[in-house]
Formats: structure tokens, C-alpha cells, sequence
């Protein structure tokens, strides 16, 4: 028994940071993150019954982590109206060059997508989760998937001034040298 | 879940979001230019400024509150009941 629980204790740690960032771009706010994972982590040790060992535990854990989420942001759904109103008072400044971009405003525009577009975004775009898998974490269809990540593409594109909504064609200076667009660096394998 | 259990898949090998095939409109009632492709150069950005945020958080090291929480919940797990009260008696 404790040779099993140590293995997957082990699984569980390693799988921490992939939850905290997962949690904090659900989240939007560190501390809110950080106690969604503790519960998720207590919810999924007291339900390791129901997780098939060899399957997708990563995918297993995110499932468990949404549907917290979900179920604490209907009660708190006033908040993020809120935080609305405030980006849209921001939103009148022209928009940012590419790769002066701030990253704060990459992360307050994400924080305006609605949570199953930013999650679908997010799944695909950085976690590293194939269509099938961010299909079965959000218990829906690939077809919902791939729309949702459309559609939060566009409107992030909105968001950050870099597209407006009815014109996809960018103003021509921001076509600038690939230099300004800082090349991510290597990234750790967790 | 079903399927196996992949490795972590090498994220620097994925496609950037935006540069694969035009983005189907799922809603083909809206203006004609919603399905259009949106800029190849700003979605290539955008897909890595999610990588960038995510792997902020992603690489910072585990808060201990979580290594005090998984000892905690094992050791409860290991940790034989306590023999009860009455002898012989149904739980």
C-alpha cells in the first residue's frame, strides 16, 4: 500500500506546477489558484478510485480542477463583470507594437475571454494537451474544442488592439522585422 | 480517462496556434469577414505569449504548502484506524 501511495505521490508533485499554471490562467489570481489546487489535489487523493493507473493523469487532474472552478465561479461571477468594465476603459489607448506588448496586458486581455475560451486556448495553445485530450477534460466534442480556440484567438486579437472587429487585415506597421517579436526561449520539460 | 498514458508531449516541436489552415466559422450567420484568416505573424505572437505565460507559473518551484498537504494526506492514508471501542462490535 505505501509502495502504490508513494508512486502516486510522487505523480501528484510532479504534476503541481502543470496544475498551478492551469488553475492560475482559470484563475486569473495567484492566491485563488494556489487553493484551487490544494483542493483539487485533496479531491483527487480522495478519489483515486475512480483514476485508471497508466491513463492520462494530467488530463484526470485538469478535469478535477475545472469542475472546481466552474462550480466556484458561478458564485463569484460578479467579480469578473467587474474587472470588465476596466478593461474597456483601457481599450481606448491605441493599440501596442508587437513585442512591446506588455505582458501584464496579455494577461489581463486572457483574463476577459470567457472561462471555456480561455481554457480551451490555454489547453491547446500552451499545456501541450491534444485536441482529444482538452475535448475530454472539458467533457465536450473536438468540433467545440477547435471553435472555442477560434474564437478565443480572435477576440485576444481584439483585446490587444491588434486586430480590430471588423477589420482582420493589421495595420501595415505592425507587419514589422520578426525581430521585434522576441523568440520564446527553450522551455523545462515538467 | 481512456487512451495511454503519453509523455509529456515536447512542446517545442507543436505548431504555434494560427499558423495551421483557416479558422472555421462556426456560426456562419455572422458578417462575411468573420471567416477570414486571421493574421499568421500575430497569432504565431499570441501563441507565444501563452506559452510564456503559462510556463511562468509552470517553472516556478513547488510551494511547500502543497509537498506539507501530500505528506499530510499520506501519511493519513498509511496510518492504520485506531482499534475501536467496543470489542467484537460492528463498526
Amino acid at each position: 500500500m505505501s509502495a502504490a501511495n508513494t508512486s502516486l505521490k510522487d505523480e501528484l508533485l510532479a504534476a503541481i506546477p502543470a496544475l498551478r499554471a492551469f488553475a492560475m490562467s482559470l484563475s486569473g489570481k495567484p492566491d485563488r489558484a494556489d487553493d484551487l489546487v490544494q483542493e483539487t489535489v485533496m479531491k483527487a487523493w480522495a478519489n483515486l478510485s475512480s483514476y485508471t493507473v497508466g491513463t492520462n493523469l494530467r488530463a484526470w487532474l485538469f478535469a478535477i480542477l475545472r469542475n472546481i472552478f466552474y462550480s466556484q465561479y458561478r458564485k463569484r461571477k460578479r467579480e469578473v463583470e467587474d474587472a470588465d468594465g476596466h478593461m474597456a476603459a483601457r481599450l481606448a489607448s491605441p493599440p501596442e507594437q508587437l513585442g512591446h506588448m506588455d505582458f501584464e496586458d496579455f494577461r489581463r486581455a486572457l483574463q476577459q475571454l470567457p472561462p471555456d475560451q480561455r481554457e480551451a486556448l490555454i489547453l491547446i495553445g500552451a499545456s501541450g494537451l491534444s485536441y482529444d485530450e482538452a475535448a475530454e477534460v472539458c467533457g465536450c466534442a473536438v468540433g467545440t474544442i477547435k471553435s472555442r480556440v477560434n474564437r478565443a484567438r480572435r477576440r485576444l486579437a481584439e483585446l490587444l488592439g491588434l486586430a480590430a472587429a471588423d477589420d482582420f487585415m493589421p495595420d501595415p506597421q505592425w507587419r514589422g522585422s520578426p525581430g521585434h517579436m522576441k523568440a520564446h526561449g527553450s522551455r523545462n520539460q515538467s | 480517462m481512456q487512451g495511454d498514458d503519453k509523455p509529456e508531449r515536447d512542446r517545442s516541436k507543436m505548431t504555434p496556434i494560427g499558423t495551421s489552415s483557416a479558422a472555421v466559422d462556426p456560426n456562419p450567420g455572422l458578417s462575411q469577414k468573420s471567416t477570414l484568416p486571421l493574421d499568421t505573424q500575430i497569432q504565431a505572437h499570441i501563441g507565444r505569449r501563452l506559452i510564456a505565460v503559462y510556463d511562468e507559473i509552470l517553472q516556478q518551484p513547488v510551494p511547500d504548502r502543497f509537498r506539507l498537504l501530500l505528506d499530510e494526506l499520506d501519511q493519513k492514508t498509511t496510518t492504520p484506524d485506531p482499534a475501536p471501542a467496543k470489542s467484537g462490535g460492528g463498526r
